[in-house]
């Protein structure tokens, strides 16, 4: 069974919107948008990479499918994702032309990620992908979580886990960075 | 100058509200080492009223069980409430009006740390006018879905991280100090 490892920056106030820029997610009137820039750190980049290395498929939500579709589609040589499957949960979008090697889900979202991994493979990264997340989340499709925890309160904005669900978590790793971030990975416990 | 440290439970979801419900499974000998050193290195308690409420029922009860208690029923407290009527109990002090001004007066001046357990109203006054020295929080390997969160209603804050612990049950220590300090 391949696992789906979930990637998030995320405040100590369990905010993972618009991590990047400003203007990557303002739903709700967002408006703290590129909170993580002055913290980056080479490591971050070091720890994608070990992630990346055991995966071969991306799964994503409309818009974090969108911003990195605009961000690499251009661009093949500066993808990280290149070679990757990508797979695109939306009921709006009409083709998943935007990327290359992308394919659309838009109905049976559980039924359609619970195939995705029985499928042989390598890991199923996801990054972003807040309201597809809560979903996976609440379904127990969730194999890891890999967390870079920056260290501001926000005040608001879309969260990690969903409200209403109880999950029971495995510490695995936690290390420091020298701006200030943690890098904390968590397995769900499952009986 | 005293500290006034802010030390809570949280959850991997931010909640604080109702520990009991989510924090007994990770309860070992590293956490009642770090929740000692740090009460002990507290001559002063501080807290809003619904803390108060609860902790003036519970911890008497306790009294003898353990230095822990002990601790906790004969520290000094200073409890925030504009509309608390009436005598308090468990040596605590009210402060009524401009809990700026006594909590700053509360710091100036020499002793152990003065801590706050929890996270509410009376945090955010408190940061805002930049007399919180540290955020302490025990985060625990738990998303327990429902549940008043840490920092509600406080608005962006930048933070140092001083200092981070991992006990063996994966609850992970984290100490900040806010950049208004």
């Amino acid at each position: 069974m391949r696992k789906i490892i979930v990637h998030e920056f995320i405040s100590l106030d369990g905010v993972i919107q618009a991590p990047g820029s400003p203007t990557e997610d303002t739903d709700g009137g967002f408006a703290h948008g590129g909170w993580t820039l002055p913290y980056w750190h080479d490591e971050i980049g070091a720890h994608f990479g070990q992630i990346f290395a055991d995966a071969d498929a991306l799964l994503l939500g409309r818009k974090t499918w969108q911003g990195h579709a605009a961000a690499f589609e251009p661009n093949p040589e500066g993808d990280p994702f290149n070679g990757f499957k990508k797979f695109v949960v939306s009921t709006t979008l009409q083709s998943a032309d935007g990327w290359r090697d992308s394919t659309l889900i838009s109905s049976n979202v559980v039924e359609e990620v619970r195939k995705l991994k029985s499928q042989p493979g390598k890991s199923i990264v996801m990054d972003g992908s807040s309201i597809l997340l809560h979903t996976l989340i609440e379904n127990d499709l969730v194999d890891e979580y890999a967390l870079h925890v920056y260290p501001l309160v926000l005040g608001d904005g879309k969260r990690l886990f969903p409200d209403g669900k109880r999950v029971n978590l495995k510490l695995t790793e936690s290390a420091v960075l020298p701006t200030g971030v943690l890098y904390q990975r968590y397995e769900p416990e499952r009986k | 100058m005293r500290k006034l440290i802010v030390s809570t439970q949280v959850s991997m979801d931010s909640v604080i509200e109702n520990p009991q419900n989510w924090v007994f499974d990770y309860v070992n000998d590293e956490f009642f080492k770090y929740a000692s050193d740090q009460l002990f290195a507290a001559d002063m308690l501080i807290m809003g009223r619904v803390t108060y409420e609860g902790f003036a029922e519970a911890w008497p009860a306790r009294a003898g069980a353990d230095a822990f208690a002990d601790r906790m029923n004969s520290l000094p407290k200073y409890v925030a409430s504009r509309t608390w009527k009436g005598p308090l109990t468990w040596n605590a002090n009210l402060i009524q009006e401009d809990v700026v001004k006594e909590v700053a007066m509360l710091k100036d001046g020499s002793g152990g740390s003065i801590l706050q357990y929890g996270s509410g109203e009376l945090t955010r006054t408190l940061l805002q006018h930049g007399l919180i020295d540290e955020f302490r929080m025990m985060v625990y390997p738990v998303a327990v879905g429902m549940g008043l969160r840490i920092f509600e209603n406080i608005e962006q804050t930048p933070m140092k991280l001083l200092e981070t612990k991992t006990f063996r049950t994966g609850v992970v220590i984290l100490h900040y100090q806010p950049a208004n300090k």
